[in-house]
């Protein structure tokens, strides 16, 4: 949903035989995805379909991760945490 | 200098993670994503991780991590059967390297994505364990890639 004020441009996108859509290439410029990149695409909710730039979707994880990470005052390699939580799984060991 | 082959790959949870904080080093590879499976016991490495010191929910990150490719395997008796010998592997790895400390032991999460990797075809398996790039040489069939190898190239 767009901000109450906020002027947000909309495109009409029909889909052929095959289901397939064509997207304007006004809405890929303005949503700075590149046209030579696959996108994501994924439901979100009754009548309602998103497309996304898989780089873009990974930069914004990537920095929910980082965030969340400083918010709990965690520091360093989340990798290495995990590699230490293996070393420490004597489960396996003889 | 060493290159990561074409095809089909596994992925330990080392290197999902790594990508998910923006590892440099794993970044390289984030093109391989697409050529990914894990084991389902592996993305649920990722996903305790990432949630119990990001707070990073699962769904995010399986939508995410599926979204860009990576696909997920069950676990299952196949996979069992080659605990074992999984074992035996790391013994001899670890007797040939005695003395060096810390002792290294595949955990269950090891074992499970390296015999992942073995049922799957013996794919390539990325991962940042050091441990793993040891056992080819003792019985291991599977080529092991430490995404954090500066001479790996994509």
């Amino acid at each position: 949903m767009s901000n109450p004020g906020s002027a947000v441009t909309t495109f009409r996108v029909g889909l052929d035989a095959k289901r397939r859509p064509t997207l304007p290439a006004a809405l890929l410029r303005e949503a700075h995805i590149d046209p030579s990149h696959d996108l994501i695409a994924r439901a979100d909710g009754e009548g309602r379909i998103v497309l996304e730039d898989p780089v873009a979707m990974l930069a914004a994880f990537q920095s929910a991760v980082l965030a969340g990470k400083a918010e709990r005052g965690f520091v360093g390699s989340l990798a290495d945490d995990l590699l230490a939580d293996r070393a420490a799984d004597d489960s396996a060991s003889e | 200098m060493s290159q990561l082959p074409a095809g089909p790959l596994v992925a330990d949870a080392s290197f999902l993670i790594s990508v998910a904080e923006a590892d440099v080093l794993a970044m390289r590879f984030s093109a391989a994503l697409a050529r990914c499976s894990v084991s389902a016991v592996t993305f649920g490495e990722v996903f305790y991780k990432l949630e119990q010191k990001s707070g990073m929910a699962s769904e995010s990150t399986y939508a995410m991590f599926s979204g860009l490719g990576v696909t997920c395997d069950p676990v299952t008796d196949e996979h069992a059967r080659l605990f074992a010998q999984l074992k035996d592997i790391d013994a001899s790895s670890r007797a040939a390297h005695a003395g060096s400390k810390p002792a290294k032991y595949l955990s269950l999460g090891d074992i499970v994505c390296l015999s992942h990797a073995m049922v799957a075809g013996n794919l390539p398996v990325l991962t940042g364990d050091k441990h793993w790039l040891t056992l080819p040489a003792h019985g291991l069939p599977l080529a092991v890639f430490d995404y954090r190898d500066t001479t790996l190239v994509p």
